[in-house]
């Protein structure tokens, strides 16, 4: 017989190493073109800090994402990173990006403030270009000049930013807080199954995800990471095997082959949807959604299996004989 | 370091012809799906690979009463072919479980049953539908009924010097099927267990039944003893039931990667009953 049930798991997750003490850095250097050569050390494993590092880094000094050249083969000649890890690396380089423009924008400006016979202050940046406050027509484009502090100014710059989270672990002694963590992020996934109670399989017929992004900076990688990370979930629910294996344990996998994860065949309907609760202190309010979205799946899974059948599989992967064996135990009690 | 020998054949002259010389040396390699993969782990370490995939053997066609499938066949062409939908529409649903597209594109039914693995997803829709082999060598050709053809894991009836040419498959369009497959997951897996059922029925009576499984067994087997249990008979829930555990008897699964022993055995006795339960549909009472 065919049973369907729904359950729905609820998350939220730290942004960053718990206890802090993690850094990372960025610098930026002015090309005389007005491109910029961006040096970053966090490591890109497709979760897009490429992209959205230059992206950050384009929007505060009002350079063409294309123009910018960025640096990140190499921890020898780019900031340190502390890692790609705990979801930490958009918050993290993301503020880096964002200090170094800063300090390379301010720069910019009090090179354009000689040029243009005004002071640093009175200047910001539109369109791409350098301009005087209340005299719109009194302006330089970044290339203009970068070109005369490279070339005829003689001099580099070169914007330096990093961002640190103060070591968190002294409990106040007078109301016992702890500053722990850098931000949460929050999550829900709702699961709907149907588990066979004949043959034990589950299939799933439908995910609805939603996850906090607190801002979101680049909206096709921030979806593609929700549904990538709950792939992942669907596959360390139901399919994938670390020790104890499965059926026994003298048969584990021996190649990526035998170790099953989800195809595209496996992925049922999935509805993604991202909020945004801004963050304190993360680039534009972002927070971290890497690792969370691989956590819902389980737990709104077994409980969709709990809401079908009435028998709790409490340890993943939750195989086809896990259920039938635990189907078994029902009807004997 | 040994070097390795490249034999393309032009036509099926050719393969037997080298296949003759060079016997058991000889790898017989088409799409390489299976052969490639144990070349990569060195499971397999042969000195010379004998290329038989541009040798004309990749045809489907119709011939009295018999569909006819060159052994070098792609697996997709299978999928593809109308006269394959029109009278094997068992060996369509089979086919499309198997691995993924690309896997497919490359993969053929000959290589499929030649690798002989108990979980080779073909053969049971093939031994459900009576097929046999038509076996090539210089001076002989033989026909083998295809539930003759293995004798082990990995092991067939074919000498060094012999090739499976041609599958060939009654047709009989009366004929009820289903097909059932559990997998680890929806592609790209083989078989916990694959189960195909085939039925001639005249009026309630089952004149004849075959019910072939795979991934339980040393090979693919076809369930004689279950299978004739319905023969002549009304069938009703309770012969179902019989049949059922009569297959359990007949299968010897091993637990593996896959799924263990236990599972596969009382996968059989359900996948069966519900397979035949799907053929009589309102007509079973």
């Amino acid at each position: 017989m065919k049973k369907r049930g729904k359950g729905v798991a609820l998350i939220y997750y730290p942004t960053g190493m718990a206890g802090g003490g993690d850094t990372t850095q960025a610098f930026v250097k002015i090309k005389p073109d007005g491109g910029a050569d961006l040096f970053l050390g966090s490591c890109e494993i497709g979760q897009g800090i490429k992209t959205v590092a230059c992206q950050i880094l384009s929007d505060e000094l009002g350079i063409p994402y294309d123009q910018i050249v960025l640096h990140n083969s190499s921890t020898d000649d780019t900031g340190i990173c502390t890692g790609t890890f705990a979801s930490r690396v958009t918050y993290f380089a993301g503020n880096a990006v964002r200090a170094a423009a800063a300090d390379a924008r301010q720069q910019l400006f009090e090179y354009a403030a000689l040029e243009l016979g005004v002071t640093p202050s009175e200047l910001s940046l539109q369109d791409n270009k350098i301009v005087v406050a209340n005299e719109p027509n009194k302006s330089m484009t970044i290339a203009e000049i970068a070109g005369k502090v490279n070339w005829t100014m003689g001099k580099l710059i070169l914007g330096k930013g990093n961002f640190w989270k103060e070591p968190g672990r002294i409990i106040d002694a007078e109301n016992g807080q702890i500053d722990v963590i850098t931000t949460l992020a929050y999550g829900a996934t709702l699961a709907e199954v149907e588990v066979d109670t004949e043959t034990g399989q589950v299939e799933v017929l439908k995910l609805t995800n939603v996850f906090d992004t607190g801002k979101t900076i680049n909206p096709l990688l921030a979806e593609g990471q929700i549904d990538g990370g709950v792939v992942m979930g669907i596959g360390s629910t139901l399919m994938e095997n670390a020790n104890p294996y499965y059926p026994t344990d003298n048969l584990k996998p021996k190649t990526l082959g035998d170790y099953i994860i989800p195809t595209t065949m496996d992925v049922p309907p999935m509805q993604s949807f991202i909020v945004e609760y801004p963050s304190a202190n993360g680039p534009y309010g972002a927070k971290g959604i890497g690792e969370m979205t691989a956590n819902t799946a389980s737990p709104a899974i077994a409980n969709a299996i709990y809401d079908a059948i009435g028998v709790w599989i409490n340890d993943i992967p939750v195989t086809p004989e896990k259920i039938l064996k635990a189907l078994e135990s029902q009807n004997m009690a | 370091m040994a070097e390795k020998v490249f034999l393309k054949a032009k036509d099926v002259n050719e393969i037997i012809e080298l296949k003759s010389k060079y016997g058991q040396k000889a790898k017989v390699i088409a799409g390489g799906t299976d052969v490639m993969v144990r070349v990569n782990t060195l499971v397999e370490t042969p000195d010379c690979f004998l290329y038989i995939g541009e040798a004309g053997l990749n045809y489907i066609k119709e011939e009295n009463d018999n569909i006819i499938i060159g052994a070098a066949t792609k697996l997709n062409d299978i999928i593809a072919s109308p006269l394959i939908k029109k009278h094997l529409p068992l060996l369509v649903e089979a086919v499309s479980g198997m691995a993924s597209v690309a896997v497919r594109n490359m993969g053929t039914i000959g290589g499929n049953i030649c690798n002989a693995s108990p979980a080779a997803d073909t053969v049971p829709a093939l031994l459900a539908l009576e097929a046999s082999v038509i076996i090539v060598s210089k001076d002989s050709q033989r026909t083998v009924a295809m539930k003759e053809f293995f004798t082990g894991p990995g092991k067939t009836v074919l000498n060094p010097d012999e090739i499976v040419k041609e599958i060939i498959i009654p047709k009989n369009d009366n004929l009820k099927w289903a097909y059932k497959k559990i997998g680890r997951r929806k592609a790209d897996t083989l078989s916990v267990i694959s189960v195909a059922v085939t039925m001639n029925l005249k009026d309630d009576v089952c004149k004849d039944a075959k019910i072939a499984l795979g991934a339980v067994a040393p090979t693919p087997i076809l369930a004689l003893n279950a299978s004739a249990l319905l023969c002549d008979k009304k069938v009703d829930s309770l012969l179902v039931d019989k049949v059922a555990n009569e297959v359990e008897k007949e299968i010897a699964p091993i637990d593996d990667q896959r799924g263990s022993a236990w599972y596969r055995r009382r996968m059989s006795k359900i996948i069966v009953k519900n397979l035949i339960e799907q053929i009589l549909g309102k007509g079973m009472k």
